[in-house]
């Protein structure tokens, strides 16, 4: 049977660390994703509230949420790994983002080309509606 | 009226592993498991011997080379399909430009990590270097 709990803290039982539930609440990631793109098509590892991911074209992406946000204000990080003799720069595509769509985009870092890396990594704090 | 709940341990009744949220906005749930981070770190990496300033389910970090350094869970992670959000910061440093921090490889009991810098593909110690790690713990 299904239960609720309605409180304002969270502490151990000797009450030596303690947390308001609105860090617990707000303070939770509200989407994640892990996924790998060695072929040119993005292939799903594992994710919380992503329900489908967009190839927008080369080192472009989009991840759509199962439980949108209540607005595109949210805070969202992203990294990738090349797996090459250079580095590259995963960027949060700010002005693109959607309550339902975190986008970002990946570029080398020897020559800022935007490419498709290997593995790439999202995630998003905020409030979902 | 404030209420607190004092618990060692916190686990679902249908099944342990699934305790569910409601989202702020009232019209969806979501896990909460799956939404705390499993691990995270914040290491000086510009110094002899690589330290972790402060960090969560980090038993050691260990330098491989400039820049390039493995952070070992505490409790290990369920698979190596986990999700990493990284950052660094050169602090200043003269001649270089800052580039990001590259989860590397993803293993179940630590990720290896590279800082990489300007566009000579090298990698060097940097004054700051944070992550978060969610996933499924083993």
């Amino acid at each position: 049977m299904a239960s609720e709990l309605r409180l304002t803290t969270l502490a151990n039982n000797a009450g030596t660390e303690s947390v308001d539930t609105t860090y617990v609440i707000n303070g939770s990631a509200k989407l994640w994703t892990s996924f790998a793109n060695t072929s040119g098509t993005p292939s799903a590892l594992q994710s919380l509230n992503q329900s489908s991911i967009t190839d927008s074209g080369s080192g472009h992406y989009g991840i759509n949420t199962t439980n949108a946000f209540t607005n595109n204000e949210y805070s969202a990080q992203c990294t990738s790994s090349a797996e090459q003799s250079y580095g590259g720069v995963a960027v949060v595509d700010l002005g693109n983002m959607t309550s339902s769509q975190l986008r970002f985009y990946t570029c080398e870092n020897n020559a800022s080309a935007v490419n498709d890396f290997d593995r790439n990594n999202a995630q998003a704090h905020g409030d979902l509606a | 009226m404030a209420s607190i709940l004092k618990v060692d341990e916190l686990r679902g009744i249908v099944s342990a592993g699934d305790i569910t949220v409601t989202s702020e906005g009232g019209s969806a749930t979501m896990q909460l498991q799956q939404g705390v981070a499993k691990a995270w770190f914040n290491a000086n990496c510009n110094v002899a011997t690589y330290v972790n300033r402060d960090s969560f389910n980090i038993s050691s970090i260990t330098e491989s080379s400039n820049g390039d350094f493995r952070e070992t869970y505490t409790n290990s992670m369920n698979n190596t399909d986990y999700s990493v959000a990284t950052s660094y910061d050169l602090h200043n440093i003269s001649g270089a430009y800052n580039s990001s921090l590259q989860a590397e490889e993803f293993l179940t009991a630590s990720a290896d990590y590279r800082a990489w810098y300007g566009t000579g593909g090298a990698s060097r110690d940097v004054d700051i270097a944070c992550g978060q790690i969610m996933g499924d713990l083993a």
